[in-house]
């Protein structure tokens, strides 16, 4: 996900848990997009 | 999660205020195993703010089960994008739940021309799961039945579920396993 992230070329909005197993990463990832 | 679904929400109004709303089409992906019906109530909540809106089953739904790579998803992506073009949709929002969030990252780092990119509680990610020893052996036992020219045959791999479930267990004496059939590419 942070790969992908990183080649968006459009707008992200993103909602993501701080507490989930299954998100991990969510700062690294949002931090990717920009 | 509601309290955030509710902010998600009226950030895209606030976001699309000024725009044209009845141009802009948004294709929404349910998660793992999930179906289309689970992004329902907000769907609704998106068609009611004048966007037009596809829900496609995605290929790891319950029902499809992985009947498609993760790239050869985004087929079903493109054909739910095409559907809302041909409904009068100019440009094209991909928003999705878990898995599907994972994809509306993967989708949007693939294809020009999108408004927005809508990750909601995105997830699973093998960065993180191929780390795990069980889970890596696993991996590297589907890629060599692959190089040998497996296709059509059976074999068995520890998934990221059992081996969740393998730590959750008292005393685990062995690591769970699942079937996973394997398919010609």
């Amino acid at each position: 996900m942070p790969e992908n992230a990183a080649h968006l070329t459009a707008p992200l909005l993103m909602v993501s848990g701080d507490n989930d197993p299954t998100q991990r990463g969510a700062d690294n990832i949002f931090a990717r997009s920009v | 999660m509601r309290q955030k679904l509710i902010w998600l929400l009226i950030g895209c109004d606030a976001l699309t205020a000024s725009a044209h709303a009845e141009t802009i089409g948004v294709v929404m992906m349910h998660g793992k195993h999930g179906t289309p019906s689970q992004l329902q109530q907000i769907a609704g909540s998106i068609a009611e703010a004048g966007f037009a809106v596809e829900r496609p089953e995605m290929c790891w739904s319950a029902a499809r089960i992985y009947d498609r790579t993760y790239l050869e998803c985004f087929a079903d992506i493109d054909a739910a994008a095409a559907r809302l073009k041909a409904r009068g949709a100019t440009t094209i929002v991909v928003l999705g739940m878990s898995l599907g969030g994972n994809a509306a990252l993967g989708f949007g780092a693939r294809r020009q021309g999108l408004a927005a990119i809508v990750a909601l509680a995105p997830a699973h990610a093998p960065e993180f799961l191929g780390r795990r020893p069980e889970i890596a052996r696993s991996v590297a036992k589907a890629q060599a039945e692959v190089a040998a020219g497996w296709r059509d045959e059976k074999s068995t791999f520890v998934t990221s579920m059992s081996a969740r479930i393998s730590r959750l267990l008292p005393r685990p004496r062995s690591i769970s396993t699942s079937s996973v059939p394997t398919r010609r590419q």
